[in-house]
Formats: C-alpha cells, sequence, structure tokens
C-alpha cells in the first residue's frame, strides 16, 4: 500500500538546449510513463540513462538522471 | 522488469510499437540493416552503379545512410564519394559538416564540400535577408541544394545519388503533395525514379521504409558522431505542422505513416499515366534538368536579384 502511494523524483534533461527539469512520478513508473507524464510522444524521444538507451517499458527509480534525445528531421 | 531481446535474449534496449518486437543495439542493428539492404534490392537502388555520390549532411539520416550502405557497395566495387551542401546556415550548418567529413574519412571516401555562396554568390542567410522573411527559407533552401546536388553529383561523374530520407520525410512529403493539391508531383513520387534525362543523375533513399527514430537509434547503438541540432530556419516551415499530425496519428496508431506511404504510392502508380507526357528538358538559364521552360531554382534565384 505504501510503495503504491510512493513517489519518485527523476531528473531530466531534453536535447538539444533545454534546462534540466524534475519530473515526480508514482512509485513503479516506467519510461513510457515518463514521456506521458511531460506530454511527449514516444515517436519524437529517445530516451538514455547513464549513457545507454533505455526502452519504454524500463522502470524507472527515484533520483535517475534521463536524458531526452529529440528526433529532429531536416537538415 | 529486465526486458530481453526476443532474438539473443541480451537486455532489450527498444521496443518496436509496429511490430511488438524488443531488440537489443546489436539485433536492431542487423535487424535494420537486413531490412535496408532488402529495400535497396527489391527497390534497385544501386544496380548497375559504378559510382554512387552520398548526399551526407551530418544529421542523423544521411550519416546512418552511409554507414549501411557503403558495405554494400564496397563488396560490389562500386566508386564511392561523400558530398555536402554547405547553404550558409550560421551557428548550424559547420557542425554538420565537420560531421559529415568525419564520416566520410571513416569509410575512406572521398569528401566535397559545395556551397551555396560559391555557386549563388549568396549563402542562405543572406538570401533570408533579401526575402525579409525566414517563412520561406526551407523552399529556398530545398531547391537549391537539390539543384547543387545535382549538378555536383553529375560533374564528379556519378551515376546515383544517394539521400537520407526517411519514412518520416516521405510520409510528410506525400501529405504535403495532397494538401498543396499538387496531383504531379505526387505521380512522380514513389521509390522508383521515373523521369529521366541525361542530366539527371537519378537518385536512390535507402532508408524510405525507416522511421527518423530508428535512424537516430542506428546512430547511438553504432556509436556515430551526428550533428543533433535542428536548422534555426525549420520552424517556419509548414512541414513542421504536417509532422507534428503525422507523429500524433502514428502515437496512436503504429504503422500509420508506412501504411499512408504505402497506400499514396499505389495511388501515384495508377495517377502516372495522366502525367505520362511530361518530359524533362533544359532549363533556359542554367541548362538543368526540369519540368517547365525555367527551373525553380533559376525562378527562385530570379526573385532575389540573384541571376
Amino acid at each position: 500500500m505504501m510503495a503504491r502511494l510512493k513517489k519518485i523524483t527523476v531528473k531530466v534533461v531534453a536535447e538539444p538546449r533545454q534546462p534540466a527539469r524534475r519530473i515526480s512520478l508514482r512509485h513503479g513508473s516506467q519510461v513510457g510513463d515518463l514521456l506521458r507524464k511531460m506530454g511527449l510522444m514516444r515517436e519524437e524521444f529517445i530516451v538514455m540513462a547513464k549513457g545507454r538507451v533505455v526502452a519504454e517499458f524500463e522502470p524507472l527509480k527515484d533520483g535517475d538522471q534521463i536524458r531526452l534525445i529529440r528526433v529532429f528531421s531536416g537538415g | 522488469m529486465n526486458a530481453r531481446c526476443d532474438f539473443c535474449s541480451g537486455k532489450a534496449r527498444y521496443f518496436q510499437r509496429h511490430s511488438g518486437t524488443r531488440f537489443c543495439g546489436r539485433c536492431f542493428t542487423k535487424s535494420l540493416r537486413r531490412r535496408v539492404w532488402r529495400d535497396i534490392g527489391r527497390n534497385r537502388i544501386i544496380a548497375d552503379s559504378r559510382s554512387i555520390v552520398f548526399a551526407v549532411s551530418g544529421g542523423k539520416d544521411s550519416v546512418a545512410c552511409l554507414d549501411i550502405v557503403h558495405p554494400l557497395g564496397k563488396a560490389r566495387k562500386i566508386q564511392m564519394a561523400v558530398l555536402t551542401i554547405d547553404e550558409g546556415i550560421r551557428g548550424y550548418r559547420s557542425e554538420g559538416i565537420k560531421r559529415a567529413r568525419k564520416a566520410a574519412k571513416a569509410g575512406g571516401l572521398e569528401f566535397h564540400v559545395a556551397s551555396f555562396k560559391q555557386e549563388f554568390g549568396a549563402d542562405l542567410d543572406s538570401i533570408i535577408e533579401r526575402l525579409g522573411s525566414p517563412k520561406k527559407a526551407c523552399t529556398y533552401c530545398g531547391v537549391l541544394r537539390r539543384w547543387m546536388l545535382n549538378k555536383w553529383a553529375r560533374e564528379l561523374g556519378s551515376d546515383r545519388l544517394i539521400t537520407g530520407h526517411n519514412l518520416d520525410d516521405e510520409a510528410e512529403s506525400a501529405l504535403l503533395n495532397l494538401i498543396r493539391g499538387d496531383p504531379a508531383r505526387l505521380a512522380r513520387s514513389g521509390p522508383e525514379y521515373l523521369l529521366s534525362h541525361r542530366k539527371l543523375v537519378p537518385r536512390g533513399k535507402p532508408l524510405r521504409g525507416v522511421p527518423g527514430k530508428e535512424t537516430l537509434l542506428y546512430d547511438i547503438f553504432n556509436g556515430l558522431d551526428v550533428h543533433l541540432g535542428s536548422c534555426p530556419y525549420a520552424e517556419f516551415d509548414f512541414r513542421n505542422a504536417v509532422r507534428g499530425f503525422l507523429n500524433r496519428v502514428e502515437e496512436d496508431r503504429p504503422t500509420s505513416k508506412s501504411s499512408f506511404l504505402s497506400t499514396v504510392d499505389r495511388m501515384s502508380a495508377q495517377a502516372r499515366p495522366l502525367f505520362a507526357g511530361t518530359k524533362l528538358v533544359e532549363c533556359s538559364k542554367c541548362g538543368e534538368p526540369t519540368v517547365g521552360a525555367e527551373c525553380k531554382a533559376c525562378q527562385l534565384l530570379g526573385s532575389v536579384g540573384l541571376l
């Protein structure tokens, strides 16, 4: 019961050139939940943690540092 | 949860929503290469080619395209070179050129840079100044870049110009052509190149079936150095609205872009007989191939006093 109510906070840096944000999520949230909470589309972002790409079903932990890379075409 | 790759049981790094497949980086790379090589064979993209020029901007798509196609060209002993167009966009293009040069060097390929300034006497930034607004930046940039790519690829002696256009680009272009009411252009689109002219270097788009997200994943999994910045003029392009719309549809219904593009390809194949009389001729001003008397590049250059 307590675990369900517990919140986690992750630090998110979006590239290119976006300031860092702290996002609170329910305990047990996954990468896909983070994108949904931020109002972002899975199609438009690649998510990285500890320098590795993480899939949308990867669980998040309190204090995780997440880097979002925008999929941008044109150039 | 520690999800595993569906092929090797390594840690899953990517979930391909449209197929329901989980991939580790290595199996994703193998799968993507196989898919692109199959499309290259199916659409005869480099069949009978002796000399390929890769148009590389240094961005995620063109660098991935070069990395995937290069081994095929090497195995077939095709002569290859890399061509980058420097449009002259302050604070943006130089980063891409660095990456393009690095990608060419990694493949042991000749590297050429051709600039707007050298070719037209003005870079894109000064063309925008002449226009007084950045709203049409992408129109000028796109038309002039295509004109230069063809001319330079031909002058470099190539018989194929390979670009990094991906599924997102192609679906956006198809929808833009429908919105603009341009059935003639739509009829000319598709995986095969239909119009021919002795001065036109046939183009190939090996990544036409690959979503932009997957080309960037390929770059990351393979440690390729790509320019991630976005062009300062891109926000003014109507294509942005179309891109956002298609991404929202894809988010709700994966495979939407590919099924839309294949529907449009079938429609354009049906529409081709209506435009069968379309012939390429030489532009009355520059001599480059065009469907009208004066090519679009000359029209645009004339409109800003550069011709």
